[in-house]
């Protein structure tokens, strides 16, 4: 899923992904500002005289993005299409999203372990399992390189600066 | 040259206390260390650090907290080169170039010019501090909210120059940032704004968002393709930069130290904002501004001269004003007062000795922070050589432990999780991630300030226009965001 | 054996606990593994170093030692509510501020001081009013006279809106029956800092923040909003002896969630009575220029209960309060 690179003849040419990502990127991003404006439009004042209230600067941000979603949907649009010359086969694209997704589910997984059994266990097992998902597999050097990782992050932080890592709410 | 003369006798009595200058290379090293780890800032291990010095005479307590500030300043710069994981805010500038050049395989060189240029910015700083405090220090004290507010419009006009390909998606980037700057309390009013109910939103939870969007996202991409093999193909070789190569940056890190200085003076602006602004005067000076961004070494040059530049500023307000020139300071500020001394006006007068010994232990922590620098680099590059498939989840794992580690909060890691998908996505379509971080810096201090200044001139909007130091700022920061129209409307021009 | 009506009863307070079978087992023995004291806010400030100091002199009087842990964030919510839902059993105690009492009222808390059992006050520092040394005010009389012919003039810097010195000025106000113009920073010191500069008139922050500047001649403070005089400020009057009968106080101790077993606190409030008697405890703050001040938990609830009293009529009248 690298960029794929609009061929030289126009430099400023995008591919069609490219130009449809655009297009919804610029969509989402003008949501966001409307309803940051929308939720903004009700803070209170703090009354103080001199004070333009919480309200001001959010709307200004949001009123600049909604001009600047505008611009990026017409910059867009002016650009020439054409198809990309190196872009990735169909089925090695799908092979990269499902192993980022792969990495990240598992990575929020992990998060949600630390949380509940604590740090310790949860960070063992998740270092052992992304080291085997990304192809890291050996029967012994995994699970002693997990240990290792986990323990040496739990000295450095836990003892020697003496930050407490979580316990997990299961023990609590 | 009475200074020299006390240096000198500072200089002489630090050698007959071993301990504090054990100590002030222990605290080197710590900083170091803490400096290079996510999450943990200078602040967090000054602060650490501060009840061990209760017991200490004052020379050995603040030498060590010295160390650990001089040491966190300069340690961020090490995992931002070699693993994108800034471990401290200003290390998000020095990221920018500094792990493209490890892209390009030369971590080595590119570590050994930030170690050199956080020595020369930080000494030059320090030198600055012992000789010039008096003159420098009433600058700290024109700055008001309307000059702040104009520095952080100034530092926010960066985005046009960090903004890579498509500057329209770079102000996009930027003004999301800004956006999301105003989630928590209002720094006037107290109202919770955007927090949807959760306390823990009630500041902004900036260096969770500043991880995830560096160090997540690049973990992410990583993930694409897995595999055993060297995360990065070329050993770190050389670290120490030719000669020939330095001598041409010199020019920027002169530059960049004095920006860093005088950021560091004004109170309420730190590394983080001296780093950002230096990388942009360097890219402006630059013959090659095309080159930033892509791997440029003397970006990293500039980042680190910058960010080590103001720790001699900042020390230089607290000292002689007794008021904190950033977060750090301001926890040294209650280090000193522990031990019994008051900084400020007096303590230069009834102090002196005891001033001067610390201003020789401050040049002693720098170079012991080189020393340790260079002979720990080939040590440290050896991460460079695990196989991608540990190196990657243990990054992962890091920035999960070292976000907790900031507020001991899971929800933040949450954040930081959150952060790096949405960076992962912003980069598969060319949105710059270095805007939001700088418009996180920037954007609570703008409007704090503006409002502020609203309130100090009793409503009146002639602040804008009346005081000099602010519409010198207002200009740059436009002429900022002119620089790159108008760049392309010359090349046009030529090319016409 | 227990029995079902006794396996109810222990889940029914296991549940309010917690978890079943981590009961606060003994309370004689307590405490059998350390406790965790909770810092509402950053590390190094100063109710993090009042903290840092009592952990380090308990030792002597507590069997387990006191670890400070640091929750910061909401201007001290998410600390104290961290408190607040902590297990009953005392192994988790927070510092209290003054800002228990003024976070419910501006609708950034869910807890009240109802939720807490105070240990012990630790430290208490009145507010102050300090201008620059070449101010035309040589007296609290003449500052109080111009403010009041002046209404709105005035520029006092706070540490923020809502925090405890603008609620102070903004009371003197309205005592006064004028208006000042209430200027936020981030914390007393860059407030400091701005009134060194000559960028707002004066500053309403409590002496410690501003004693340095003072000694050092760059200040001046007029007048103390407290009881009684400040300590190494002898011949800065009070306003109560100018016949303004204000006094807001800022104050650190030690709380405990409501729930917590009465014999249990017994041992916290001996144990806290004994380490801030140590003479190292009071000298460590006298170094930070804190101001000692030991109150034993029931006259700390008054305290408490007072000044939650006024900060709600306050800062409702002042229309923070939501």
């Amino acid at each position: 899923m690298t960029q794929p690179i609009p061929t030289a003849a126009d430099e400023r040419a995008i591919t069609p992904a490219n130009r449809r990502a655009s297009l919804i990127i610029a969509a989402l991003v003008a949501a966001l500002a409307v309803a940051a404006i929308y939720v903004a439009k009700d803070f209170p004042s703090t009354g103080q005289r001199t004070d333009p209230g919480a309200s001001r600067f959010p709307m200004i941000y949001g009123v600049v993005l909604l001009v600047l979603c505008g611009l990026l949907v017409l910059d867009t649009l002016k650009r020439p299409v054409v198809e990309a010359v190196d872009a990735l086969a169909p089925a090695e694209l799908m092979r990269r999203i499902v192993n980022v997704a792969i990495g990240m589910g598992l990575t929020i997984l992990g998060v949600y372990a630390i949380d509940f059994v604590g740090y310790l266990p949860a960070t063992g097992v998740y270092l052992a399992v992304a080291m085997a998902v990304m192809g890291f597999r050996h029967p012994l050097w995994n699970p002693l390189l997990a240990v290792a990782m986990t323990a040496a992050l739990y000295v450095a932080f836990s003892i020697g600066l003496a930050v407490p890592l979580p316990v997990g709410s299961l023990f609590e | 040259m009475h200074e020299l003369q006390l240096l000198g006798q500072g200089a002489i009595a630090l050698t007959h206390q071993p301990m504090a200058l054990l100590l002030a290379v222990f605290g080197v090293m710590l900083g170091i260390i803490i400096g290079a780890l996510p999450g943990l800032t200078a602040t967090m291990g000054v602060a650490i650090l501060l009840p061990f010095t209760f017991g200490m005479d004052p020379v050995t307590g603040l030498l060590m907290i010295n160390g650990v500030f001089f040491g966190g300043v300069y340690g961020g710069s090490i995992t931002a080169i070699l693993l994108k994981i800034p471990g401290t805010p200003a290390a998000a500038a020095t990221a920018m170039d500094g792990y493209e050049l490890t892209k390009k395989g030369l971590a080595g060189i590119a570590l050994g010019t930030a170690t050199c240029s956080s020595f020369l910015g930080g000494t030059i700083s320090i030198i600055v501090l012992i000789f010039l405090s008096p003159i420098l220090a009433s600058f700290a004290l024109e700055f008001s909210a309307s000059e702040t507010f104009a520095l952080a419009v100034f530092g926010l006009s960066i985005i046009a120059s960090i903004s890579g390909k498509s500057p329209i998606k770079g102000l996009i980037s930027g003004f999301v940032g800004l956006l999301v700057a105003t989630v928590g309390l209002d720094p006037l009013g107290g109202f919770p704004r955007f927090t949807g109910g959760f306390t823990e939103l009630y500041s902004v939870p900036f260096i969770p968002v500043m991880i995830g969007l560096f160090a997540a996202t690049e973990a992410f991409v990583q993930m694409e393709e897995p595999g055993v093999r060297k995360a990065v193909s070329m050993a770190l070789g050389r670290v120490l930069p030719p000669w020939a190569t330095y001598k041409k940056m010199l020019p920027t890190v002169g530059r960049s130290t004095a920006l860093g200085i005088a950021i560091g003076i004004i109170p309420g602006a730190g590394a983080d904002i001296a780093a950002f602004v230096a990388y942009n005067e360097a890219k402006r000076f630059s013959k090659t501004p095309e080159n930033y961004g892509k791997g440029e070494l003397t970006a990293v040059a500039a980042c680190e001269s910058g960010a080590n530049g103001c720790t001699g500023g900042a020390l230089l307000t607290m000292l002689t004003l007794g008021v904190p020139g950033d977060a750090v300071t301001a926890v040294m500020l209650g280090a000193l007062t522990l031990q019994g001394l008051q900084p400020g006006p007096l303590l230069f007068k009834e102090h002196s000795d005891l001033v001067f010994t610390l201003f020789s232990g401050m040049l002693f922590c720098y170079v012991t922070m080189l020393i340790l620098g260079f002979s720990s680099l080939h040590f440290i590059g050896k991460v460079l050589t695990m196989p991608k498939a540990v190196l990657t989840p243990l990054i992962l794992a890091l920035c999960i432990v070292g976000t907790y580690a900031l507020n001991n909060s899971v929800f933040d890691i949450g954040i930081m999780l959150t952060a790096g998908i949405v960076g992962y996505l912003m980069q598969k379509w060319d949105f710059p991630a270095p805007p939001i971080v700088l418009a996180l810096i920037m954007g609570p201090m703008a409007e704090a300030n503006f409002r502020r200044a609203l309130s100090l001139s009793d409503g009146s909007y002639d602040f804008l226009w009346t005081r000099p130091i602010t519409v010198a700022f207002l200009t740059v920061a436009f002429l900022s965001l002119m620089l790159p129209v108008w760049r392309a409307w010359k090349e046009r021009r030529a090319a016409a | 054996m227990l029995t079902r009506r006794r396996f109810l009863e222990s889940i029914a307070l296991g549940s309010a606990a917690a978890g079943l079978g981590t009961l606060p087992a003994f309370a004689e023995d307590y405490p059998t593994k350390g406790i965790e004291l909770v810092v509402s806010y950053g590390a190094g400030g100063g109710t993090d170093l009042v903290a840092r100091a009592f952990a380090d002199q308990a030792k002597k009087h507590l069997p387990q030692a006191i670890g400070v842990v640091n929750k910061t964030g909401g201007s001290g919510a998410i600390g104290f509510s961290d408190v607040m839902i902590a297990r009953p059993d005392g192994y988790k105690i927070g510092m209290g501020t003054v800002e228990l009492t003024m976070l419910p009222h501006m609708g950034l808390a869910r807890f009240t001081i109802d939720d807490f059992t105070p240990i012990c006050r630790l430290n208490a520092e009145p507010a102050a009013i300090t201008v620059k040394d070449d101010a035309p005010w040589k007296t609290i009389e003449e500052f109080l006279d111009y403010a009041k012919a002046n209404p709105g003039k005035v520029r006092i810097g706070n540490s923020g809106t809502g925090a405890i010195w603008h609620i102070a000025m903004a009371a003197l106000a309205t005592k006064l029956g004028t208006e000042f113009n209430h200027i936020p920073y981030e914390g007393a010191n860059p407030a400091v800092t701005a009134l060194l500069g000559g960028h707002i008139e004066a500053v309403g922050v409590s002496p410690p923040e501003v004693s340095s500047q003072v000694l050092a001649g760059k200040l001046r403070m007029l007048a103390v909003v407290g009881d009684k005089r400040a300590k190494g400020f002898d011949n800065v009057p009070t306003l109560k002896e100018k016949g303004i009968d204000l006094s807001v106080y800022t104050w650190r101790g030690i709380v405990v969630p409501k729930k917590v077993p009465q014999p249990i606190v017994d041992i916290l409030r001996k144990a806290a009575k004994a380490t801030a008697d140590e003479p190292g405890f009071k000298e460590a703050l006298e170094k930070m220029n804190l101001t000692w001040a030991y109150a034993d938990g029931p006259e700390f609830r008054k305290q408490m209960e007072h000044d939650n009293a006024f900060f709600k009529e306050t800062m409702t009248r002042l229309g923070i309060a939501k």
